[in-house]
């Protein structure tokens, strides 16, 4: 292993390679930054640019777009409140609170940046010495295990729901009908469409995300007209940025960063889950083993370690079925993939063996591009902090026109705009009324995989007891389970200590 | 009285899509069909919904003084006042979007941009200038990093085509 990591920094350790890694990782953060324009979009646009360097270059700055991309979400996340990329609507929930009710942005970013960092250095340090294992595991995986998967990722809900469980199952059921929207995807049958073509394709997971998270917040952030007349920055104390302190406070809950890394690394080993999920689940299992998960969603350090570490570590699962089966993990190690074919490399089982250089050059990449992205924010804090300061007449309309460019983006079609309209103003009447819109959005997410796995399995076997019978299967269905109960008695508990201090 | 709002809406949308599956077949070739798993996630919106409404019209049959009722919609009455610039800009985002594929991306953009500067700013501080430099830099910095360095096609309009 060593001799794979001193032939990578042999590898790595040229000017012209080191530069465009860091272009990659500003490159990646600026992607990952606005609001629909996907870290896969970035990968694929650094595809043509890899063409003309070598294997182990290409590679990278790739590797380095991808590590970029995960964490620059956390930057509208934190400011806005709006997640620059699905891996980033956890670090919403504790990190805007944080920015603007608390008025720590600078705090929220750093601690952010610091968790990605780390959450980056767990991914690769399981990556190297644990890809083989957890690519095994990772491939027992079939439908049985995939459905339970997602009906444990789903319970997630009952957690996220916010003061009311109805109204945020209701949101999460929501957010599972739309996903069923547009052509089946094993029968090919059209499903609510009601004889709308645009419809045929379904509504895109990432206009649902902007639309319902972003169009929405925004229009929120017009509601006082008084802050808008009167130009109020949004937040008024003076902004304190200690860089020293992110890295302070990720490393004082070594619990929780290492679990959120390792839950980001399994999730993002098992090919077609993802940050989008890991950021969620980690952020859930933060709330539940903690001691006062009543704080969560205040504005609290341990939500956006949680989610900030597992989306950046799940890079690391991500690459492991790359490099120990020659699997993609998602559609970002797809194009890494065929990245790998345009140099004349077959990936598969022998990668590590046939080519040590560019398995080398992807593990220490790996090491120097999450260096880039902590010192790339870092440096940069003080510039993104400055979007507070914009005025709402400028940033309401700046920001909803980048929304509908990156709506528009994704597939070139008029109709998505109309899409995202609709779903603005459903997440606008739902924000007022108070339900949680993260449930709408793990809905959409969870829906189509957890449907055609269960078709799939019914295909392979009719038996559902394999679902009960299957080792893993069953593990997920039983921690699903206690995930629910748990949930709900966290919030009973919670219930009884806020009387217990109202009748004190 | 929204909660009421969304609920009923949820409910009607659970029972129409549920009427619509009736179209679909529930077997496909001896697996699961197309209906199936939407059929499961309706019943649970229905059952959600209905729980939601009776709560809700609970809660407000608990309402036993009618003055508190009627303060209730005297109050939405002023809520509408006070969302009418939430109503102009929604109306101002929809022309926008509406009118892009008739006017093309650029010019939909920039009066877009400087629409809703000038309909969000105060009175005294429409600084027309700046805000005509912030829609051009937007609308046409993003129209030429969009479509000359990631060759996206946005709508020409008739002006354009």
């Amino acid at each position: 292993m060593l001799d794979l990591i001193l032939l990578g920094f042999k590898g790595v350790y040229h000017f012209n390679i080191l530069l465009s890694m860091c272009i990659g990782v500003i490159a990646g953060i600026i992607a990952g930054a606005i609001p629909g324009f996907t870290i896969t979009m970035a990968i694929v646009l650094t595809l043509p640019f890899t063409f003309g360097m070598s294997s182990v270059g290409g590679m990278a700055t790739m590797v380095g777009v991808y590590i970029g991309g995960l964490s620059g979400g956390l930057i509208t996340a934190i400011l806005l409140g709006i997640p620059g990329t699905p891996s980033a609507v956890a670090t919403t929930f504790d990190g805007y609170p944080m920015a603007i009710k608390k008025g720590k942005p600078g705090e929220a970013l750093v601690i952010g940046i610091a968790a990605s960092f780390f959450g980056s250095l767990i991914g690769m340090i399981v990556l190297i010495t644990l890809a083989p294992q957890v690519a095994n595991i990772a491939l027992k995986f079939g439908p049985w295990e995939y459905f339970s998967l997602i009906a444990f990722a789903l319970t997630i809900i009952a957690s996220i729901t916010g003061d009311s469980i109805i109204k945020g199952l209701l949101a999460g059921v929501f957010g599972l009908v739309i996903s069923t929207i547009g052509i089946d995807p094993i029968s090919g049958f059209h499903r609510f469409t009601f004889g709308i073509k645009s419809l045929r394709a379904g509504i895109p997971f990432l206009t649902v995300l902007i639309g319902i998270f972003a169009v929405s917040r925004l229009f929120t952030g017009l509601e006082s007209k008084k802050e808008i007349t009167e130009n109020k920055k949004l937040i008024v104390s003076d902004i304190k940025i200690n860089f020293f302190d992110g890295p302070k406070k990720v490393l004082s809950q070594p619990f929780n960063l290492i679990r959120s890394s390792l839950l980001g690394v399994l999730i993002g080993a098992i090919p077609g889950a993802g940050a989008s999920i890991s950021n969620i689940l980690a952020y859930d299992q933060a709330k539940k083993g903690s001691k006062h998960p009543e704080k969560f969603g205040t504005g609290i350090a341990d939500g956006i370690i949680a989610s900030e570490s597992a989306n950046n570590a799940t890079a690391g699962g991500g690459l492991i079925p790359m490099m120990a089966m020659g699997i993609p993990g998602d559609a970002v190690t797809a194009v890494m993939l065929g990245a790998l074919m345009v140099h004349g490399i077959n990936p598969g089982p022998l990668l590590i063996t046939n080519h040590p250089e560019v398995a080398g050059g992807i593990f220490v990449a790996y090491f120097l591009a999450s260096i880039f992205m902590f010192f790339v924010q870092i440096w940069g804090v003080k510039l993104f902090i400055k979007v507070i300061y914009i005025p709402k007449f400028i940033l309401v309309p700046v920001v909803l026109s980048l929304c509908v460019i990156g709506s528009y983006v994704l597939n070139n079609r008029l109709s998505d705009l109309y899409i995202l309209f609709f779903l603005g103003i459903v997440g606008y009447f739902l924000i007022k009324n108070k339900f949680a819109l993260a449930p709408i959005i793990l809905g959409c997410i969870l829906g189509p995989i957890a449907e055609t796995n269960l078709r799939r399995a019914m295909m392979i076997s009719y038996d559902w007891s394999l679902f009960f019978t299957r080792p893993i299967s069953l593990g997920f269905l039983i921690i699903g389970v206690i995930s629910i109960f748990y949930s709900v008695w966290q919030k009973n508990k919670q219930g009884h200590k806020e009387n217990f201090e109202k009748i004190k | 009285m929204g909660e009421l709002i969304i609920a009923a809406s949820f409910l009607f949308l659970s029972i129409v899509l549920f009427v619509q599956t009736g179209e679909l077949p529930n077997m496909f070739f001896g697996t699961l069909g197309p209906s199936v798993f939407p059929k499961i996630l309706l019943m649970f919106m229905g059952i959600l919904s209905t729980s939601l409404i009776i709560i809700k019209v609970i809660e407000f049959k608990k309402i036993k003084d009618k003055k508190q009722l009627i303060e209730t919609f005297e109050l939405s009455k002023k809520m509408l006042s006070k969302y009418k610039l939430i109503f102009i800009t929604f109306l101002n985002f929809f022309i926008y979007i509406f009118s892009m594929k008739y006017i093309g991306f650029r010019i939909s953009t920039f009066l877009f941009l400087f629409s809703t500067q000038w309909l969000i700013a105060q009175k005294g501080k429409r600084n027309l200038p700046m805000m005509i430099l912030i829609a051009g830099i937007v609308t046409f910095g993003s129209f030429y990093f969009f479509r000359y360095y990631l060759t996206v096609i946005f709508p020409g309009g008739v002006f354009f085509e």
